[in-house]
């Protein structure tokens, strides 16, 4: 199928769309089989791809018979650690994952028995953290090194440059800077034989169900009690790059 | 130093930075973001606990023993005057405090809510959602474990989510669990953030199963051993939460 590129210097739209179907440049929404990139649109740009293996330290279980007289009384807890810093000055958007495995909030990172830890991706207008919440009862959990990916988003870009197209030796602008090659923008690697680095959803990603609850991640992974009883199998999703 | 490179053949267009690393590929659109939604203090309010009666198993008894004058009135023969005349005669006896087992059932639940938070002004349904949450509660919801006279022993339904902080809710967020002895998961509450079509939507669903509350009272000699019982915590949890999502489209 081939590809056009067209930049208006006028009105300043770009785009990159199949032009057996000219439509798609006067109106992408409708066309969107066959845009690749229009100015119309809002992109969202990648600020950081945050890599750091976290240790999780040793979570002991109580030392005391719980009330029941069958087992230690349950622990609760949490901790916040720094995944990394950002400048962008207000509290962006966010995913994290381990290997390609998206992690919706509060998923357990670590279980031994009963006992877990779980975790959330948090963020302030300068800091990317995660937020780890424990759960003992029989089992002392015992200490854990995780590498985590955090990936950070810019806000769909404004207009950031005067420019319609710009192309130097070095750094190409297009569209008041939509697509600037100083920034990182997610691709999309859905295709058989790709291989994602994370997933986007619009679905439900877990269920409860006999006071229990089964959660599948993005990428299909299963975490689920024994006694959840519900007949969840997950949402669809679609691959990425970053 | 490598340069930005622009690659152009009749089917694709492939960019990439001084890097080397693709920043637009024909063959890898990018998705991007229909619209974006900011919702502030939505109620998310997880329903209370189906608590059966107390019921009094074994029957009260008496366990501690407590004296009281047990009279009666008997007609006695006065030789005197060759008539019965009424006597009171009294023997001392042991009336206890009344103890009593009970017994409660929590009833199993499973509960949802699905509402609409927002319809997308272009119509188009979007296939990904990205979101921001910030919660604070407002009631942190306990429950009933054991009782003892007129005092309920309880515990509270612990979060795993930060309160008062932004955090990614993406899909389903385990909201609320809580765990009996040996951490077996008795009930869970969740928050759910999905598409429909063009509308967001949020589900609450609330799980629990059924168990068995046990308690004891102790009422003083010559009071009803059914003495009232104070009621439990109903178990409601509440959230105040705050939503900012972008809703996006693959092409």
């Amino acid at each position: 199928m081939a590809k056009k590129l067209f930049a208006d210097g006028v009105s300043g739209d770009v785009a990159i769309f199949d032009p057996a179907n000219p439509a798609a440049l006067s109106n992408p929404l409708e066309n969107l089989g066959s845009v690749y990139f229009h100015s119309a649109l809002s992109y969202m740009a990648i600020v950081n791809v945050a890599t750091i293996t976290i240790d999780h330290p040793e979570r002991a279980r109580s030392g005391n018979i719980n009330k029941y007289g069958s087992g230690y009384n349950p622990t609760y807890g949490s901790e916040t650690y720094d995944l990394a810093e950002h400048t962008l000055g207000y509290i962006p958007h966010g995913i994290l994952y381990t290997g390609d495995n998206m992690l919706p909030s509060a998923t357990p990172i670590q279980m031994v028995g009963r006992s877990f830890r779980a975790a959330v991706l948090k963020f302030t207008d300068a800091k990317v953290q995660l937020h780890e919440s424990f759960y003992t009862f029989d089992e002392t959990l015992p200490p854990v090194s995780l590498t985590y990916k955090a990936l950070v988003f810019r806000r769909p870009s404004e207009d950031e440059e005067s420019t319609t197209l710009f192309i130097s030796p070095t750094q190409m602008i297009a569209s008041r800077g939509k697509l600037n090659t100083d920034h990182r923008y997610v691709q999309s690697h859905d295709s058989p034989g790709d291989a994602p680095d994370f997933f986007f959803t619009a679905a439900k990603t877990a269920d409860v169900q006999n006071g229990a609850m089964k959660m599948v991640t993005a990428n299909g992974t299963v975490i689920e009690d024994p006694d959840y009883t519900g007949a969840f199998d997950g949402g669809n999703s679609r691959g990425c790059k970053a | 130093m490598q340069g930005m490179s622009f690659f152009a053949s009749n089917d694709r267009i492939r960019i990439t930075n001084a890097a080397g690393l693709a920043i637009f590929d024909t063959a890898h659109p990018m998705p991007h973001i229909l619209e974006r939604v900011q919702l502030s203090n939505v109620n998310v309010a997880f329903p209370t606990l189906n608590y059966g009666n107390w019921v009094y198993n074994p029957p009260p008894n008496i366990a501690f023993g407590c004296p009281y004058q047990d009279c009666q009135t008997v007609w006695v023969y006065d030789p005197v005057s060759g008539t019965y005349k009424p006597q009171t005669q009294c023997t001392t006896k042991y009336q206890g405090e009344y103890y009593s087992q009970l017994r409660m059932v929590v009833h199993p639940r499973e509960w949802e809510s699905t509402i609409d938070l927002a319809t997308l002004s272009s119509g188009i349904s979007p296939d990904f959602l990205l979101v921001n949450c910030r919660a604070d509660r407002t009631k942190q919801g306990k429950y009933t474990y054991l009782m003892s006279g007129e005092f309920h022993w309880t515990e509270v339904f612990e979060t795993g989510i930060p309160l008062g902080e932004t955090f990614m809710a993406n899909g389903t967020t385990i909201f609320e669990g809580s765990f009996r002895p040996g951490g077996i998961s008795w009930i869970r509450r969740s928050m759910s953030i999905f598409a429909d079509g063009p509308t967001i939507k949020m589900e609450l669903k609330h799980s629990n199963r059924g168990f068995e509350v046990h308690g004891g009272t102790q009422s003083a000699c010559g009071q009803s051993p059914y003495i009232p019982i104070p009621a439990s915590p109903d178990g409601e949890s509440i959230y105040a939460v705050d939503l900012d999502i972008y809703a996006g489209k693959f092409t």
